[in-house]
């Protein structure tokens, strides 16, 4: 096994298999893994491919790395991660190749076809979202006190801010801010509408559980862990990510609450 | 209902239910494997239970925000080791029971109606949430990962050849 490693290693360029190795810490940062991890496995992984001066330097949105190619020549790769959506299938898997290639139990041509093989990965369909969102949007609602028949109107609301979410605003906007300031607008009328049709009782809490997927939790969970790890850029920058979220998301259902008050002609908050 | 330590409970055991079945949907959003929906429903279901037992007892939501993100964390870390996957995926689903979604709502809701010093209130108390959350995981993240089986480092093959 190891016998075979080491020939895989040895046929293996130096830059290619520097390639190989920014990837790897590319596809874990850009799947939503954590940063240390992906500074880990790539240093790992470098040393398993007898990488001379592997250095590299990761923060939440890019990766810059060296190393020494043929004894003398320093050679660099920059990498932009822009903030994608989170796929923690594809982090899991990456976990255990970077911990196969630590162990010496895969060469860098393995590698390679693994890496494609999780890059393709399938991520939950999109169906499966918007009943996901329609059923998280319901489950909120009942936890911030919403009876069964708000219960119902946050699971109608949760499926069209997905079916939103996925089929709608790729076709409107590129930016996130606008996009989390539209999807909420969105939410809130149609809380808003359901409410008018006599579905629920309590707009304020089926409007909570509509929000729900839309709450910036893992910018905050992973802004704090960087900012435990010393790693204070890191940290700031998803900081930003979430307080633009929660701001977006404010924005958004102000928005609609105030259009449905002018549009019924009743105060903000107001039903018919 | 004429027992309202009976009803309270049941109300106790179905808002668990619903904060399992809230974190699975969440953990649907991020594509983790299904092979880990129920672990991460546990995750949520056992931090929504902690942040109510707190708030029955002691009646600080904060204080409920903090000890319910430290016992998920320490949860999730077990789950990691137990399961053999990143740590981050109990971590982030789990989570979002205690997100203050709600008080984003109300303060942008204060905001819009014109009640500034009350959108004020439910905003100061939005970022206290956070930062207890914050703090709850750090707490969690300080306990030392050998505790939890986890070995100081990997051991990495580098014989020369």
């Amino acid at each position: 096994m190891r016998e075979a490693v080491r020939q895989s290693i040895a046929e293996c360029s130096q830059m290619e298999r520097f390639n190989l190795i920014t990837r790897l810490g590319n596809d874990i940062l850009v799947n939503g893994g954590e940063i240390f991890r992906a500074n880990e496995a790539m240093q790992y992984a470098a040393a398993v491919f007898r990488l001379e001066g592997f250095n590299a330097f990761v923060i939440a949105n890019g990766i810059f790395s060296t190393a020494v190619i043929d004894g003398r020549i320093y050679s660099t790769r920059i990498c932009y991660v822009p903030l994608a959506p989170t796929v923690l299938c594809r982090v899991d898997e990456l976990n255990h190749l970077a911990r196969r290639i630590a162990a010496g139990r895969c060469g860098p041509f393995e590698m390679r076809s693994e890496l494609e093989r999780i890059e393709k990965m399938d991520v939950s369909g999109s169906r499966m979202k918007v009943l996901a969102s329609g059923l998280g949007s319901g489950s909120f609602c009942y936890l911030f006190g919403g009876s069964f028949f708000d219960m119902g109107a946050a699971f109608l609301a949760g499926l069209v801010l997905y079916l939103f979410l996925i089929y709608v605003a790729p076709w409107i906007s590129v930016s996130r801010i606008m996009r989390n300031i539209l999807a909420s607008a969105v939410v809130g009328l149609t809380c808003c509408l359901l409410l008018a049709a006599g579905i629920g009782d309590s707009l304020d809490r089926v409007m909570i559980g509509a929000v729900f997927p839309l709450a910036p939790g893992i910018p905050l969970t992973n802004s704090v862990r960087n900012f435990l790890e010393n790693d204070y850029l890191s940290g700031l920058i998803r900081l930003a990510d979430a307080f633009l979220t929660a701001g977006c998301i404010a924005i958004g259902v102000g928005t609609a609450l105030q259009l449905w008050a002018v549009a019924t002609g009743t105060a903000i908050g107001g039903v018919v | 209902m004429d027992f309202p330590v009976f009803s309270e409970a049941l109300s106790a055991v179905l808002q668990i239910a619903a904060a399992f079945v809230g974190t699975v949907a969440f953990s649907v959003l991020f594509s983790v494997p299904p092979r880990h929906y129920v672990s991460c429903g546990i995750t949520g279901g056992v931090g929504w239970a902690v942040y109510l037992a707190v708030v029955h007892f002691f009646s600080s939501p904060i204080v409920g925000s903090f000890l319910a993100s430290a016992v998920l964390t320490v949860l999730s870390r077990y789950l990691a080791v137990y399961c053999k996957a990143p740590t981050t995926v109990f971590l982030l689903c789990g989570i979002f029971t205690l997100v203050p979604g709600a008080g984003i709502y109300y303060t942008a809701y204060h905001v819009y109606a014109g009640e500034s010093a009350q959108a004020l209130l439910s905003g100061m108390d939005t970022i206290k949430t956070a930062v207890a959350i914050g703090l709850g995981i750090g707490a969690a993240y300080s306990i030392p990962s050998r505790v939890f089986g986890w070995r100081k480092s990997p051991e990495v093959w580098t014989e020369e050849t």
